[in-house]
C-alpha cells in the first residue's frame, strides 16, 4: 500500500519532472509532439479541477449551514445561486425555462448570460472598485514616516505617484524624469533581484519535489 | 490646538470615503483637460502595432480580464482595437470563460467603427481551457490549440488566421491582464522560446514589477493603468486615429437619444437622415418612434447598432451631402492638419462627411475626435491622486506635530519634577 501511497506518487513525479524538463530545451519534433500532449492533459485535468473546486466549495457551506456559523444565511443563498444557475444552464441550452424554444434567437441575453451580465459582472466590478476608497482610507491613516526608511520610501513613493498625474508636469517638468527614473532604476534592479530571489527559490522548491524529499503535495508525510 | 491636531488623523474613515467619492465626482461633472504625453513605453507598444500591421502579419490580444478590471484594461483594448482596424492590420482575439461577452461587446463596436469583417480583418477565438499549457500549445501547432473561433468556425477557413500555424506567425502578441502570473507565464513560455515580439497591457497596481522585462527586452511596451491607456489614446488623437471613426453603438449617449430619434422622424429631414430612415426595418422605426413619444431610450444595444450601420452606409455614400455644405464645415486647425497628411482621397471624403454629421447633429452624437475614455477618466483619478498626496503630506505634518509637542511637554515634566 505504501508504493502506490507514497512510492509511485514520488517516482511520477521525478519521471515527469525531467521529462518536461527535456522537451522544454529539445528541438527535436517528438518533444514538440509530447508538449503539446502534455498541454491537452493539462486542460483536462484543468477541467475535473473546477469539478473538485466546485464540489469543496459547497462541501465547505454545507458544513456553516450545517453548524449554524455566523453568516450561514449567505450559504444557504450560494446554494440557492448555484441551482438556479446551474438550473439555467442545464435547462432549454442556457437559456432557461422563463424562455420559451421557439423564441429563442441566436446571440440573445437570455438566461444564464443575462445573470453574468446583469449581476455578476455589476457586482464584481463594483467589489473591485470599493478598494480604491479602501485604499485611500489605510493610505491616509497609515503612511508615516516613523523612521528614516520609511520617510525614503514615502518619498520615493509621493515623487511616483505625483509622476502617473499630467498635472504633475505643469507643476514641473522634472516631476515626470525622476518619477520615471525611480521605475525604470532603483524599481527595476530592485524587482530584478528579488526576482532572481525567487526563482532560485522555486529552482529549490522544485528540486525538492522531483526528488520525494518535499511531500506536501501528497498531504504530508505518514 | 491638542484636540484639534488629533482630529485630523484620527478622522472616521466614512468622511475619507466622503471626500474620496467627492473628488472623483466633482471632476466628472465639471471635466477639464489635461496634457498627456506618451512615455517611451507606451510609444513602443504603438510603434509595434503599426509595424505589425504594415507587415501584414496578425496581432494576438489576449484578453485575460473580466469585469472587474474592466474600468483599467477597457479603455486599453478599445484603443488597441482601434488602431489595429484604422491601420488595416488583422486582429486575432483570445478571451477567458467570466469575459467573453464583455470581449465581444468591445470587438463588436470597435470593428462597426473603422468597419472592420469578421473573419477578413478579425477573428474572436474565445476562451480555450489550460492556462500555460495553452500558451505552449499555441506556440506549438496554434490550430491544435484553437480548431475553431467561439462561433464554431475553422480557423483554417478565416483570412485573419489561415496561415497562423504558431506564435510566431504573429507580428506582435499582446497580453491583457490583471494579475502578473498571466504575464509571466506569457514570458517564460511565449516569448522566451519562440522569441516573441510581446507587450503587455496590465493594471496599475501591477506595472511596476513588468520594468526588469522591458528592461531586459522581454517585453516591447507596456501600458500600465489608465494612465497608459490615456497616454496611448492621446497618441491615437495625434495621429489622426479617432478621425477615420464611422459610428458605432456608443455614439448613442442615452440622454440624447430621444432628441436624435426625433430628429430622425421627423417630416423635413436631410438626404442623409431619410437615407438612413429608410435603412430602417419597420420594427427599428417603431422603436425610435416609442423612444420620441416616451421621451426615454427605447432602443436596444443591436438596434443602436442597425442605426450606426445605416448611418456608416450613408457615410459611403458622396451623393448625400452637397459638396458646398462640406466646403462651409468649420474645421479646427488641428483637425486640418491631420487632414492634409497623405492618405486615400475615399477616406478623407468620409471623414468630413462624419463631421458633416456631427455639425448637422451638434451635441446629439459624440465628435469622432473627443476625448476617449481613458483620457476623460485621467481627469478625476489625476485630482484624487493629488488630494490624497496632499492628505498624506498633512497627516504626516500633523502626526510630526502631535508627536513634537508631546515630547517637549514631557521634558517640561521632568523639568518640574527635577526643580
Amino acid at each position: 500500500m505504501r508504493f502506490f501511497k507514497i512510492t509511485l506518487p514520488v517516482i511520477l513525479a521525478f519521471v515527469m519532472a525531467v521529462l518536461g524538463m527535456a522537451v522544454y530545451f529539445s528541438p527535436h519534433h517528438y518533444a514538440a509532439s509530447f508538449m503539446n500532449e502534455q498541454a491537452f492533459w493539462h486542460k483536462i485535468i484543468g477541467a475535473v479541477t473546477m469539478f473538485i473546486g466546485t464540489y469543496s466549495i459547497l462541501r465547505l457551506h454545507y458544513g456553516r449551514i450545517r453548524r449554524r456559523q455566523v453568516g450561514w444565511g449567505y450559504s444557504i443563498l450560494l446554494y440557492a445561486c448555484c441551482a438556479i444557475t446551474v438550473g439555467f444552464g442545464i435547462y432549454n441550452s442556457g437559456y432557461g425555462p422563463l424562455v420559451p424554444r421557439p423564441e429563442i434567437r441566436p446571440g440573445t441575453l437570455e438566461g444564464v448570460q443575462w445573470m453574468f451580465n446583469a449581476i455578476a459582472a455589476p457586482a464584481s466590478a463594483t467589489t473591485f472598485s470599493t478598494l480604491g476608497f479602501f485604499i485611500c482610507s489605510a493610505a491616509y491613516r497609515t503612511f508615516r514616516a516613523k523612521t528614516a526608511e520609511a520617510a525614503v520610501l514615502l518619498m520615493a513613493a509621493l515623487v511616483v505617484m505625483l509622476g502617473q498625474v499630467p498635472l504633475a508636469a505643469l507643476i514641473s517638468e522634472k516631476i515626470p524624469l525622476v518619477s520615471g527614473w525611480l521605475l525604470d532604476v532603483p524599481n527595476m534592479a530592485v524587482k530584478r533581484a528579488i526576482g532572481f530571489g525567487i526563482c532560485l527559490g522555486a529552482v529549490g522548491t522544485s528540486l525538492r519535489v522531483m526528488f520525494g524529499i518535499e511531500r506536501s503535495y501528497m498531504g504530508g508525510e505518514k | 490646538m491638542k484636540r484639534d491636531l488629533s482630529i485630523f488623523f484620527n478622522i472616521d474613515r466614512r468622511i475619507i470615503f466622503l471626500f474620496v467619492f467627492l473628488t472623483i465626482l466633482l471632476p466628472m461633472v465639471f471635466p477639464f483637460s489635461l496634457p498627456i504625453r506618451a512615455t517611451k513605453h507606451v510609444r513602443k507598444v504603438y510603434e509595434a502595432v503599426d509595424k505589425a500591421a504594415a507587415e501584414g502579419r496578425p496581432i494576438l490580444l489576449a484578453f485575460e480580464f473580466d469585469p472587474t478590471a474592466r474600468a483599467e484594461l477597457e479603455p486599453a483594448a478599445v484603443a488597441i482595437l482601434r488602431q489595429i482596424f484604422a491601420s488595416g492590420g488583422k486582429a486575432v482575439i483570445t478571451g477567458v470563460l467570466t469575459g467573453m461577452s464583455l470581449h465581444e461587446q468591445i470587438i463588436a463596436d470597435c470593428a462597426q467603427e473603422y468597419g472592420a469583417v469578421y473573419g477578413r480583418d478579425y477573428v474572436y477565438l474565445g476562451y480555450q481551457p489550460g492556462g500555460p499549457a495553452l500558451i505552449i500549445n499555441m506556440g506549438q501547432d496554434f490550430v491544435s490549440a484553437y480548431p475553431r473561433d467561439a462561433y464554431g468556425t475553422d480557423v483554417r477557413t478565416m483570412d485573419a488566421t489561415r496561415n497562423v500555424l504558431t506564435l510566431r506567425d504573429f507580428g506582435y502578441v499582446m497580453a491583457f491582464s490583471a494579475g502578473l502570473g498571466s504575464i509571466l507565464n506569457w514570458i517564460n513560455l511565449g516569448q522566451g522560446p519562440y522569441s516573441l515580439s510581446l507587450g503587455a497591457t496590465v493594471t496599475g497596481v501591477i506595472a511596476p514589477d513588468l520594468y526588469n522585462y522591458l528592461d531586459s527586452g522581454q517585453l516591447t511596451g507596456m501600458l500600465g493603468g489608465l494612465v497608459g491607456a490615456a497616454q496611448y489614446e492621446q497618441l491615437l488623437k495625434e495621429n489622426g486615429v479617432y478621425l477615420m471613426r464611422r459610428f458605432a453603438a456608443p455614439d448613442f449617449v442615452s440622454a440624447r437619444l430621444p432628441a436624435l430619434c426625433r430628429r430622425l422622424s421627423a417630416t423635413d429631414r436631410t438626404a442623409l437622415e431619410q437615407f438612413v430612415w429608410n435603412r430602417l426595418e419597420a420594427k427599428q422605426q417603431d422603436a425610435v418612434r416609442a423612444t420620441v413619444e416616451l421621451n426615454y431610450d427605447q432602443l436596444s444595444r443591436d438596434e443602436k447598432r442597425i442605426l450606426a450601420a445605416a448611418l456608416n452606409e450613408a457615410l459611403e455614400r458622396e451623393d448625400l451631402v452637397p459638396a458646398t455644405d462640406l466646403e462651409r464645415l468649420r474645421l479646427t486647425e488641428e483637425i486640418r492638419a491631420l487632414l492634409q497628411k497623405p492618405g486615400p482621397t475615399m477616406q478623407k471624403g468620409r471623414i468630413l462627411r462624419r463631421l458633416y454629421v456631427e455639425d448637422l447633429w451638434g451635441p446629439l452624437v459624440r465628435k469622432a475626435h473627443s476625448d476617449a475614455q481613458a483620457v476623460r477618466w485621467m481627469t478625476p483619478q489625476s485630482v484624487t491622486h493629488l488630494v490624497l498626496i496632499a492628505a498624506i503630506v498633512v497627516g504626516n505634518a500633523c502626526y510630526f506635530a502631535d508627536q513634537y509637542r508631546h515630547k517637549r511637554g514631557r521634558s517640561q515634566t521632568l523639568q518640574r519634577e527635577e526643580q
